[in-house]
């Protein structure tokens, strides 16, 4: 059967949308200040990493407070953040690379579950723009974790979406 | 006493003669067509053959996944053709080997999900992207002595930028058509697999700019423009991919080349087979 689609979806986020990009708006908040700690225990090449990384999370998180408008919340996941930041800040370089790692893969996963739900145009061509820069940090932090093999590089896993039920807004 | 009258005028008894000659002529005309198979038709010289329309096309998310099965394939092939070439060092053909694989099961996967939207899957390479991008960057290479092209001198670089190129086009394919898929379930499959050529084209930046260098943006001090960069911003870019290979100008420049994601006049509409 061809598709017979005849509503075009909307351009706004829906309400539901509104939710779901909240939620995924409070996740980057905390990776902007989960990054900040690693930057700031870190040296050489994983600090410069962190930084950067750091501010594509602050510049994601712009966008979709811009998206959002008065809806948006205005802080992080707290207890995303207290359960990953404590790490994010200890450990070797490479311990901690993995661990930034480990968190990109799972707000690629979380994205892509996001996106898989989202209505509105507007917000589903704004988390495709994020979801590949996440998962080439991913990829660059495998590497920095002394990784080499491609298929830990490629792993994505699914199953490691951030969920509202462990992480509740 | 009246004015002389203008020669020039155009007075009412030479309207009703000029109007005379039209009705007079245009009988004539459809007296002379009666017979004729083309009696309704302008008068013309010879017979001009029939031509036969493209079908209607809609860009639908059927054609978009074809589409992009298309550009698997693009990849599949140019991957194939690479490691054929022989130029690349051994160290990397590993690495070849898997991003080819990983472009099947996208190819795969699209298939699928085609097949499940109620489309005829598309599993073949995309002739236009081929045509117009992938074969004169291969020449460029290779070199071609009948169109007085010059072999590159740094063929093995010039193949992984070729292939970094490659790849941020189809991540750049899938995010645009995310815009344009109207199912959200679509669009993130579609995302799942462009995350992964997201990730191809971060590996080939750093193989080519090693030692953590190819991590953020650059700017290649002799010809000022962008290095390859595993991580180039903080969105993923829809903009022109460009890229320089082939061989080294007296300057010290390469051939610039530029790759747009496939747009109307290289869609895998239905109508399309292999």
């Amino acid at each position: 059967m061809a598709d017979t689609s005849t509503t075009a979806p909307p351009k706004q986020p829906t309400a539901a949308d509104a939710a779901l990009l909240s939620y995924a708006l409070g996740l980057e908040f905390a990776m902007v200040d989960i990054y900040a700690r690693a930057a700031a225990g870190a040296k050489d090449d994983l600090k410069s990493v962190a930084e950067l990384f750091g501010a594509h999370h602050r510049a994601a998180a712009q966008s979709l407070t811009g998206l959002l408008g008065r809806k948006a919340p205005t802080g992080r996941n707290e207890a995303f953040y207290a359960e990953q930041s404590k790490a994010a800040s200890g450990g070797s370089a490479k311990d901690r690379a993995a661990l930034m790692a480990g968190l990109e893969n799972a707000m690629v996963a979380t994205h892509l579950k996001v996106l898989s739900n989202l209505r509105g145009i507007d917000g589903a061509a704004l988390v495709a723009s994020i979801i590949p820069i996440e998962a080439r940090q991913a990829a660059v932090l495998v590497g920095l974790s002394g990784a080499t093999a491609l298929d830990d590089i490629m792993a994505l896993d699914a199953e490691a979406a951030i969920d509202p039920e462990t992480y509740p807004a | 006493m009246n004015a002389p009258m203008n020669d020039n005028a155009f007075n009412r008894r030479k309207f009703l003669q000029s109007g005379g000659l039209a009705l007079a002529s245009a009988a004539i005309l459809a007296a002379c067509g009666k017979n004729d198979k083309v009696a309704t038709a302008y008068p013309r010289i010879g017979e001009s053959p029939t031509t036969t329309g493209l079908p209607e096309a809609h860009v639908t998310d059927i054609v978009l996944l074809r589409t992009a099965s298309s550009l698997e394939w693009c990849a599949i092939d140019a991957y194939t053709a690479v490691a054929g070439l022989g130029i690349l060092p051994g160290a990397v053909l590993p690495v070849v080997k898997r991003f080819q694989d990983d472009h099947k099961a996208h190819a795969s996967a699209l298939s699928e999900v085609i097949k499940k939207a109620g489309g005829e899957p598309f599993e073949c390479a995309n002739e236009r992207i081929n045509t117009l991008y992938i074969a004169p960057a291969v020449e460029l290479i290779t070199g071609n002595k009948d169109k007085g092209i010059e072999a590159s001198d740094t063929p093995a670089d010039d193949l992984l930028v070729l292939a970094h190129g490659l790849e941020n086009l189809a991540a750049a394919t899938y995010q645009y058509y995310v815009s344009l898929i109207s199912t959200p379930a679509t669009r993130g499959a579609a995302m799942t697999i462009g995350q992964d050529e997201a990730r191809h084209a971060a590996v080939l930046a750093q193989a080519i700019i090693p030692d953590g260098k190819g991590i953020a943006p650059s700017i290649n001090e002799t010809t000022g423009k962008a290095n390859p960069a595993a991580v180039p911003g903080a969105f993923g870019s829809l903009a022109a991919i460009s890229f320089a290979i082939g061989k080294t100008s007296e300057a010290g420049t390469k051939t610039q080349l530029s790759l747009d994601t496939p747009s109307l006049n290289s869609l895998a509409y239905e109508y399309a087979s292999c």
